[in-house]
């Protein structure tokens, strides 16, 4: 430690002098961000297994580019280099997650630098980026390199749909070959690791149980599209796909739990929170339905960071009530 | 490590201790000192007059035994014990009420905010922090002088209700207060918390807040008729009534602790405490406990920047956004601040003891607050310069 | 009626003048320094782009097309404009000082502002009619505002964030329009 070179020689002791709080919870940000690794690892396990090898090299290759380019950010800002967080890694990871996982190397490595560099250094890092930082990357890839990030361009080698694809453009028919269990298990088609619903799920809860994400925005995001979609298929049950199908299918569970949640670009109080959960998730739904994009939910995600700023004024009454300025007598 | 508990509780038998020293180092704490070196003083002669609110430390300082000044520095005044026992004559206190009494109060080195004309008096029972047993120990072993302390403190402030805050179960009491129980859970013991507690209102303008061990140096005052002399400070388990200006090494060795390199020394809780750079420095008027935190207990400090995880916001009982108002601070935007409402922060540290970013937020709102206090004085002192330069023209 | 709902819609998110048209970027940047300039800027733009739009309509309609002076629209349109904002400006200057101050610069720039002239121009173009121009230039002003409030609030945020020197101020803001926009993908084809 550092500390050490600062003891003097007359042999006194030296104490620590820092300012209250002198107790903490333990709660760190390596240790947050591992928790969210963990969280991450049954989904991890699930895309190996029904993707192969291809999804390892995807994945390996967006986390260690995302660890490069953090560091290449930092020695550029003359910042300490703070790969040594995880969060990086987080970063790669969820990138990945909502990759094909036939995705060429340059769209992942151009992919995951870009998710860092301009979705999270080029506003000072961690804590300052405005979007969900995999959520930069993936938009810019999806516009720019619309056939390579096509999750159907897999079609030919696997014997797995894309449950939202084939609603789109084939009707509700197509779809009633995904079973719920088909579903959960990662039995279908889509970003090689938002696909699997099942093992995200569980993840999502670990985080809620170890209290690293609050319920409030997974909550309300799933609710958000659970209700909207409830209203479509009631109103044409034979045109709208059903609620289910669309929490099951896509990115929502990952979006719901691990992008959504990141903290930076997430409102604070329980109010707020819960309208950037309803936004989110209804915005999904409309996507799904009226836009030209099969998946919404990284869309709608990057719509709701927007609101973020705007949400977060939503504040109850302080103590002692606002403008009066209330005294500590203690 | 283990997340330590925030509830509030006292271990230990209720026994108060006695340590008798021989020197002492009364710290000033931006008091101005009104002896020199050499100087025989006697017990309860004052030895620093406060500036407040131009100086941290209010009340005056007054030497807690008859002896010679040892020292006399910018930050304390040393006293050694020594010469006749000779007192001050003591004052009158029995006669006199209401705004007199403070005043005569205040030059006895009791000095409290509460200390005003008020309808409601709470008197909080609860430990004012987490790893603090003060207030049950004096409630339960000095009940004669916390009574003659409200006594004294019930004819300056002339309450119509009188509550006192207990934690759930407690059989404590005190003459005329109601008892008013509240969850020992920190920070409820905090004045804020304990007048809502009481009263139901936040920050009602006619109830005013002393803890039990203010109580206490009250009563000391009142039974010798002298200046405040001593304090009641937790350490360890043990609660030590202590002349003024003990210093920390010798509250260290009584209570048993051990303090070792990188190790905290705090005078006060572990939340709102502040860290001894050496076991000289003394206690002052207010001091409640002496803690000592061993090195590695806690993720250190770090200059990271604000994740916005929204755990302070969850956690502040103020219900403002303290981690909002720590990036203000941290880029000098202090008049944002008011924006954000500092002026509700009740200072519990809450923010701090959860921030994942292991931010001196707590640090932060204290800056904030003294900028934002530093430029209203200066804006006071402008209008006052105007409004006598515009008499003097008349 | 389900015609100007989607007209709305599409004029507000999925043709959103700011972030879909890149029209009016000057006072995006400039005015979203912090919430209340910006509300004040959307405002005076909402006020300005429906009054001209009404005006430059029926100008287009009773003036240019009759006498056959097509080809002055723009030159007309934007002397209409500008007459506008000096009313505007004359108003504001006697009914609210403050908002007048904190616009500083910006209101006389809305005269040459290509938002209000694009709109009165793309509402010729379409060939709505008067209710029409005036709803779509309505919504479209509400968009440019919803865009310059979302903006102002970040900008805000990004004072208190430990940007790289080089980013401070407009480069920041200028990322951010971009990643602004290419959020607003998300509404692309939903209406036409």
């Amino acid at each position: 430690m550092q500390r050490e070179a600062l003891k003097p020689l007359t042999g006194r002791t030296v104490f620590t002098v820092s300012s209250p709080p002198h107790w903490h919870c333990g709660a760190t940000i390596p240790g947050m961000m591992l928790d969210i690794l963990l969280a991450l690892c049954p989904a991890v396990v699930m895309a190996a297994a029904v993707f192969g090898m291809d999804a390892v090299r995807v994945m390996a290759l967006s986390c260690a580019t995302a660890v490069v380019v953090e560091a290449a950010c930092c020695k550029a800002m003359k910042r300490p280099v703070s790969v040594d967080d995880y969060s990086a890694l987080v970063t790669g990871l969820l990138f990945a997650f909502l990759l094909p996982a036939e995705a060429p190397w340059w769209l992942v490595m151009a992919g995951s630098a870009i998710s860092i560099a301009l979705g999270k250094m080029v506003f000072g890092g961690l804590g300052g980026h405005p979007f969900c930082p995999p959520l930069v990357g993936w938009a810019v890839c999806r516009i720019s390199w619309k056939s390579s990030m096509d999750i159907d361009m897999s079609l030919l080698n696997a014997d797995l749909f894309y449950p939202l694809t084939q609603l789109k453009h084939l009707g509700l028919e197509a779809i009633s070959r995904f079973s719920y269990a088909d579903l959960l298990l990662g039995k279908q088609l889509g970003g090689l690791g938002a696909a699997q619903t099942g093992a995200l799920l569980l993840g999502g809860i670990y985080l809620l149980l170890r209290r690293r994400i609050r319920p409030d925005i997974p909550l309300a995001f799933l609710a958000g599209t659970f209700l909207l979609s409830l209203a479509y298929a009631l109103s044409d049950p034979s045109f709208y796909a059903p609620p289910l199908f669309h929490l099951m299918t896509g990115s929502v569970v990952l979006g719901a739990f691990f992008l959504a949640t990141d903290c930076s670009s997430s409102p604070m109080g329980h109010v707020p929170m819960i309208l950037f959960g309803l936004l989110g998730g209804a915005l999904t739904v409309i996507i799904r339905v009226y836009g030209d994009y099969p998946d919404g939910v990284p869309f709608a995600i990057m719509l709701a960071n927007l609101a973020t700023p705007l949400l977060d004024r939503i504040r109850p009454r302080p103590f002692g009530g606002a403008g009066r300025g209330g005294r500590a007598h203690a | 490590m283990p997340k330590p508990s925030l509830a509030l509780s006292s271990v230990g038998p209720d026994v108060v201790r006695e340590t008798p020293v021989r020197e002492v180092h009364l710290p000033l704490d931006g008091r101005l000192p009104q002896a020199a070196c050499g100087d025989k003083v006697l017990k309860g002669q004052r030895i620093a007059e406060s500036l407040a609110p131009f100086s941290s430390g209010e009340g005056d300082l007054h030497a807690p035994f008859s002896g010679e000044i040892l020292a006399v520095s910018s930050e304390h005044v040393a006293i050694l014990a020594g010469g006749s026992g000779e007192t001050v004559p003591p004052a009158a206190l029995s006669t006199s009420s209401g705004e007199a009494l403070a005043a005569a109060l205040k030059r006895l080195g009791v000095a409290s905010a509460a200390l005003r004309p008020a309808q409601t008096l709470v008197v909080g029972g609860l430990e004012p922090e987490p790893g603090v047993g003060v207030a049950a120990k004096l409630l339960g072993a000095r009940r004669e002088t916390l009574e003659a302390g409200l006594e004294l403190a019930v004819r300056v402030i002339g309450p119509e209700k009188r509550r006192l805050v207990l934690p759930h179960g407690s059989k404590a009491g005190l003459p005329g207060c109601e008892p008013v129980f509240a969850a020992p859970v920190y920070p409820n013991g905090l004045g804020p918390m304990a007048i809502r507690a009481a009263t139901g209102l936040e920050n009602p303008a006619d109830a005013v807040f002393l803890a039990v061990h203010e109580l206490f140096a009250l009563g000391r005052v009142a039974e010798s008729g002298l200046p405040l002399a001593e304090t009641a400070i937790s350490a360890g388990e043990e609660l030590f009534c202590v002349p003024l200006g003990t210093p920390a090494g010798e509250l260290v060795k009584a209570a048993g602790l051990k303090a070792a390199d990188g190790d905290r020394v705090v005078l006060g809780g572990p939340m709102r405490g502040r860290a001894l750079y050496g076991l000289a420095q003394g206690v002052g008027p207010g001091d409640y406990a002496l803690t000592v935190i061993p090195r590695g207990s806690f993720p250190r400090m770090t200059d990271s920047p604000c994740l916005n995880c929204g755990e302070c916001v969850m956690v502040c009982p103020a219900r403002i956004l303290p981690g909002m108002i720590s990036r203000c601070a941290e880029f000098k935007l202090f008049e944002r601040t008011v924006e954000y409402h500092i002026d509700a922060c009740m200072d519990c540290g809450l923010c701090g003891f959860v921030c994942v970013g292991r931010r001196p937020v707590l640090q932060y709102i204290r800056l904030a607050k003294k900028e934002l206090a530093d430029q209203r004085n200066a804006a006071c002192e402008t209008s006052e310069e105007e409004a006598s330069s515009c008499s003097g023209k008349r | 009626m389900t015609e100007y709902f989607l007209l709305i819609i599409s004029a507000i998110f999925v043709n959103n003048i700011l972030l879909a048209q890149y029209l009016g970027n000057c006072p995006f940047l400039g005015c979203s320094r912090n919430i209340g300039t910006a509300a004040g800027m959307g405002a005076a733009v909402v006020f300005v782009v429906v009054m001209a739009s009404g005006f430059t309509w029926a100008i287009q309609r009773y003036v240019l097309v009759p006498f056959s002076l097509d080809y002055l629209q723009t030159i007309v349109f934007i002397l209409v404009i500008a007459a506008l904002v000096q009313f505007v400006e004359m108003f504001l200057k006697k009914a609210a000082p403050p908002l007048y101050k904190s616009l500083g610069i910006f209101l006389p720039l809305i005269t040459t502002n290509c938002a209000v002239l694009g709109i009165a121009i793309i509402c010729q173009r379409k060939d709505y009619g008067i209710v029409k121009t005036l709803v779509f230039s309505f919504a479209s002003a509400l968009g440019f505002m919803l865009a310059l409030l979302l903006m102002a609030a970040i900008r805000e945020r990004f004072e208190l964030s430990r940007l790289p020197q080089s980013m401070k101020g407009a480069p920041a803001g200028l990322v951010m329009a971009g990643l602004m926009s290419l959020a607003f993908f998300a509404f692309k084809g939903m209406i036409s």
